[in-house]
């Protein structure tokens, strides 16, 4: 789309600088880069400065930079000696211009100890002395050397030449190989399309502090920006989707009147389990289905609610209340069971604690908290879930009651779908399975609940109807939020969830 | 849930009627039944773990038959009169092995016997009864015998093992008892628990042949019922008296339905004689009309009510203005009178009770700490940290990085090893969140609020779960500094004067982490992460952390309803 006339890019802020640049390089053969040396020459500023812009503006999207890389030969501090002064083997040639000489002699003259050893090598290995007691040459001493002609033509910038003389000077530390890189530019395709004409370079990009001071901005006048132009990415923190779901789910059982409670995460199998009526050897309480905690010995149990408890699971409640309940599971209660340390694995082991707390009605009490199961992990099973737990009582609730609030806890969560089956816990009568309808999946079990036992109310002291439910309620957030995964509930990719959907 | 493929003929066999598969489906849903894919004639069905009548055709045929309208009443009456002869002694010896013994006897109805159909269903269902109320036969286990060719009496006794000779179902070679014990497979996976030494159990009849070694295998011929036969004898053998009752009650069932009497077997034991009726005598119990209401929340006369219970296949009448209720011998699980609100809630259907809003008398609200945890929350996301979920079981690994004040606990029984212990800081798994986002752009910034396990003596548990909140930052230039400067900002945001003690954090710097003390309890503490730990987690930048003891803040400064100040 065609940017309006006289605007440029949104944040494009150009200065006079690097408006320049690209006007340069759209003056150029278009498609054809410039090497950066030359555009140095064509832009009037300071090179490091123009660097600068080349730099800004390649960030921007707006420059292309083509980099190619090259290796030439350089003349180290001793090969420019060497060419200035003569190469070792050259000094000694002179020496014996005028006739033999004993080597002690010359070594007398000052000759470098080191250069005299270099330059015998070199002159015996060229064949130009003469083996003896004095240093005699063979023959009229040759015009160059090859190693001369070589560091000639490293000093003008061409190749040393044969591979065998090169490497000689390399290992004498005459010559170095050197790499250079060379920078071309151009426009990119956003670039080359960016409106320069409409606006001098006179003009204002960014509003600084310096112009609000004494009111400097009044004498200028700012560049229009291109309002579509691309902008740098922005991210940003945010809250963890599942758990701001998981907070919205609390905030419609605080508007249904609730109250929040939070047990602890490690119970005794008391309050996992026999508090809610559950067999001692109900196979849902085996190493199988239950992490237990390594190390620790569970300690006393409240001793009353401890025997209330084991006379109901034996079926030996005090007489007055044995028209009410049933004939318990009629195996012996044993306190050492009830004391075992587990991760609790369902979120009532928190409805117990608070109802042996608060047995006075009326009350409606949730926890949305964490219980864990010993679950493979896959993307069905997570060892680690939440549960919504809930329960309330008062004088006259009814079954019809506790459908009514599961009927409007789904609606407020947006489940405009939910229908009633008949389903079982050791712990309710009449108990029930709320199913929702999935888009996909049908109608999937969501919110089970029930009317609490007389065998879990009579030892607890509450002598009101009861409703209780408690929901997995991490099936219900995959729905909510369009995962298909329940390890996708631990996601921690930071750039994804910093750009999770509202 | 315990499950099992039923034939569908079969089922539709025993209704008045066939009905439609879809019909089916439909009508189940107002059961306890959840019915799933269908391969051939066989639907598989699961169903709540009370209702295992349900997983046997004719229990499933038999609730069908109420919800639908076309049977009703419970339909089951048992001989009172013993088949002559047919009793049982239960030898003192048993006791302390497998000490409870109960049989019935079984006749086919005139002109009928046993078809193979009906084998087949009674052998399927003898199984799962014993993988569920026999709890893979150690609570209780079942044995079926073709009666007609045994002699009773019978008798369950505890012998010498040197003693038995067995030629055991499906074999034709006779063995030793102690080659049997050795060498049988049902014998190594069920043999304890019908063996004391060199005792084992028995079951013979008067002809001292071996009918079975409870609860192992039976004989053959002699513990081998076959189509054509016309008298059984059902025994169960197991720890508890309610539960050998249950699984007699259960197998009931397929015969009774299929017009089968049944007759009780006295059984002689060292407390006495049992005449074996209580094993087939229905429960009674009485129901008022008040209980349900009070319940269900509709008011249904006493005919209502026996309606309802008549559809829920039991027996109902009303007498003198009360509901009398009979509940056959395969419904254990109806036990007291909630139970039996729950059958007449269910056999006039949930979708028929209208559901009503609650009264609300109580006010809602979030816990103390929640409200402040929510600022917390606010405080972190301000300083463009980003909210993280991590587990709360963490691996050995992760475990011995340190990063926290006290060791984490171990499970005893962990699934895998990247969930073995229960963390007691945050800090280890936002830097296993870290070391996952080395691909992403830096600086990151990372917190959670969340729950952590510690070690308490004073607590019946032995730990208490505390709240902590964390911060991890990992960028060129993070570390201590940074920590300590957050550690200021939020003194300040929280009115705490308090100051940094230098303070040894494993898995830290060393002289790089510190704590903040508030009334001698630790409220803050922060560190710069070890370069070893980065290292092995490839993290690219160096991590710095704080650790705000949320729960021990509450205490300290309890979150106030008023407005805060500057």
């Amino acid at each position: 789309m065609p940017s309006p006339p006289g605007s440029e890019p949104l944040g494009l802020s150009l200065s006079g600088l690097e408006r320049e640049i690209l006007q340069v390089l759209r003056g150029a053969s278009p498609g054809s880069p410039l090497g950066e040396d030359d555009l140095l020459g064509r832009v009037r500023s300071p090179p490091d400065a123009v660097r600068g812009g080349l730099q800004r503006l390649r960030a921007k999207g707006w420059l292309l930079l083509e980099e190619t890389s090259r290796e030439h030969w350089v003349l180290t501090e001793r090969g420019r000696e060497a060419l200035a002064q003569g190469l070792p083997e050259r000094r000694l040639l002179r020496l014996l211009e005028g006739g033999p000489r004993p080597l002690e002699e010359i070594r007398g003259e000052g000759f470098d100890p080191e250069a005299l050893t270099v330059a015998l090598g070199q002159l015996k290995r060229k064949g130009l002395l003469v083996p003896g007691r004095s240093l005699t040459l063979a023959g009229s001493p040759p015009a160059t050397l090859e190693e001369e002609q070589a560091l000639s033509r490293v000093e003008r910038g061409e190749p040393p030449g044969a591979d065998e003389v090169r490497a000689t000077l390399v290992r004498r530390g005459l010559i170095a190989a050197e790499r250079t890189v060379g920078r071309r530019w151009a426009l990119s395709p956003q670039g080359a399309a960016l409106p320069l004409e409409g606006a001098g370079p006179e003009g204002v990009g960014a509003l600084t502090s310096q112009h609000l001071l004494k009111d400097r901005w009044s004498a200028l006048s700012f560049r229009p920006y291109d309002v579509r132009a691309p902008v740098p990415f922005v991210g940003g923190a945010r809250y963890h989707p599942y758990l701001e779901w998981l907070r919205q789910v609390e905030e419609v059982l605080v508007g249904l009147g609730f109250e929040e409670y939070r047990g602890p995460l490690v119970e005794q199998e008391f309050y996992n389990m026999d508090l809610l009526f559950m067999p001692q050897e109900h196979p849902a309480r085996s190493l199988q289905d239950m992490l237990a905690v390594a190390g620790l010995e569970g300690g006393k149990i409240p001793g009353p609610l401890l025997r209330s408890v084991a006379a109901v699971h034996e079926g030996r409640p005090p007489p007055r209340q044995r028209s009410a309940l049933s004939p318990g599971w009629q195996t012996p209660y044993e306190e050492s069971v009830a004391r075992h340390v587990v991760l609790r694995s369902q979120t009532t082991a928190a409805t117990g604690r608070y109802l042996a707390s608060h047995p006075r009605p009326p009350f409606r009490m949730y926890s949305v908290d964490l219980v864990f199961r010993r679950d493979a992990v896959d993307a069905q099973h997570h060892l680690q879930f939440h549960q919504a737990e809930g329960v309330m009582g008062r004088r006259g609730l009814t079954f019809r009651h506790l459908l009514g609030l599961l009927e409007q806890f789904t609606h407020a969560l947006g489940i405009p779908e939910v229908r009633f089956q008949p389903t079982y816990f050791p712990f309710t009568e009449p108990s029930v399975q709320g199913m929702v309808r999935h888009p996909t999946l049908g109608w999937i079990e969501a919110l089970p609940g029930g009317m609490f036992r007389p065998e879990v109310l009579r030892p607890l002291g509450v002598k009101v109807p009861t409703a209780a439910w408690g929901i997995g309620i991490g099936r219900l957030a995959l729905v909510a939020l369009g995962l298909n995964d329940i390890r996708e509930l631990f996601l921690d990719d930071l750039p994804r969830l910093s750009q999770w959907r509202l | 849930m315990p499950q099992s493929p039923l034939s569908l003929d079969r089922i539709n066999a025993s209704l008045p009627r066939p009905i439609s598969e879809e019909a089916l489906r439909e009508t189940l849903f107002r059961s306890k039944v959840e019915p799933g894919a269908r391969a051939g004639d066989r639907l598989t069905v699961e169903v709540t773990p009370d209702r295992l009548d349900l997983l046997d055709e004719a229990g499933l045929a038999r609730e069908l038959a109420g919800l639908l309208g076309l049977a009703r009443g419970m339909g089951y009456a048992f001989e009172p009169a013993p088949l002559p002869g047919v009793e049982a002694r239960q030898n003192a010896s048993v006791s302390p092995l497998r000490g409870e013994f109960a049989a019935v006897a079984l006749e086919a109805p005139p002109e009928g016997a046993l078809d193979a159909g009906l084998l087949d269903e009674v052998i399927r269902f003898q199984e799962l009864l014993h993988a569920t109320t026999g709890r893979d036969r150690r609570a209780g286990s079942l044995g079926l015998y073709p009666l007609e060719r045994l002699t009773p009496p019978f008798r369950y006794a505890l012998e010498p093992l040197g003693q038995i000779r067995f030629l055991p179902l499906a074999s034709s070679q006779e063995t030793s008892g102690k080659e049997f014990y050795q060498t049988h497979p049902l014998a190594l996976r069920y043999g304890d628990l019908g063996r004391q030494g060199d005792l084992v159990l028995t079951l013979r009849d008067e002809e001292d042949r071996i009918l079975s070694l409870p609860p192992v295998l039976n004989a053959a011929t002699t513990g081998e019922i076959r189509p054509g036969d016309h008298r059984i004898l059902v025994e169960a053998t197991g720890t508890r008296i309610a539960r050998v009752r249950e699984l007699i009650g259960y197998m009931l069932l397929p015969f009774v339905e299929r017009g089968w009497k049944a007759h009780p077997v006295p059984v002689h034991g060292p407390e006495g004689t049992r005449d074996g009726r209580e094993v087939l005598s229905p429960r009674k119990f009485t129901l008022a009309g008040t209980g349900v209401q009070r319940l269900l929340g509709v008011r249904l006369t006493a005919g209502e009510l026996t309606e309802h219970l008549l559809t829920a296949r039991l027996g109902a009448e009303v007498r003198e203005g009360k509901v009398h209720v009979e509940v056959p011998p395969w419904r254990p699980d109806l036990l007291a009178e909630v139970d039996l609100v729950e059958e007449v809630a269910i056999a006039r259907g949930y979708g028929r009770f209208l559901p009503i809003l609650p009264p609300s008398p109580t006010r809602g609200a979030r816990s103390r700490s929640a409200r402040r945890e929510a600022q917390l929350r606010e405080v972190a996301l301000g300083m463009d940290f980003q909210e993280l979920y991590t587990p709360v079981l963490i691996s050995g690994v992760a475990a011995g990085w340190g990063l926290a004040l006290a060791e984490p606990l171990a499970l005893v029984n962990p699934v895998s090893t990247e969930f073995s212990h229960i963390r007691s800081s945050l800090v280890p798994g936002l830097v296993a969140a870290l070391a996952r986002n080395t691909r992403s752009p830096y600086p990151q910034r990372a917190f959670e609020l969340g729950p952590v396990v510690l070690r308490d003596g004073e607590a019946a548990t032995g730990t208490r779960t505390d709240r902590h909140w964390a911060l991890v930052e990992s960028a060129a230039g993070s570390g201590f500094a940074r920590a300590a400067a957050w550690s200021e900002r939020l003194l300040g945001l929280f009115g705490l004067q308090a100051g940094r003690e230098p303070f040894e954090v494993p898995g830290t710097l060393p002289g790089r982490s510190a704590q903040v003390r508030v009334a001698g309890e630790t409220v803050l503490w922060m560190g710069e992460v070890h370069p070893r730990i980065l290292s092995e987690l490839h993290v690219r930048e160096p991590v710095a952390f704080l650790v705000l003891h949320s729960s021990t803040l509450e205490r300290l400064r309890p979150v106030s309803s008023a407005v805060p100040g500057p």
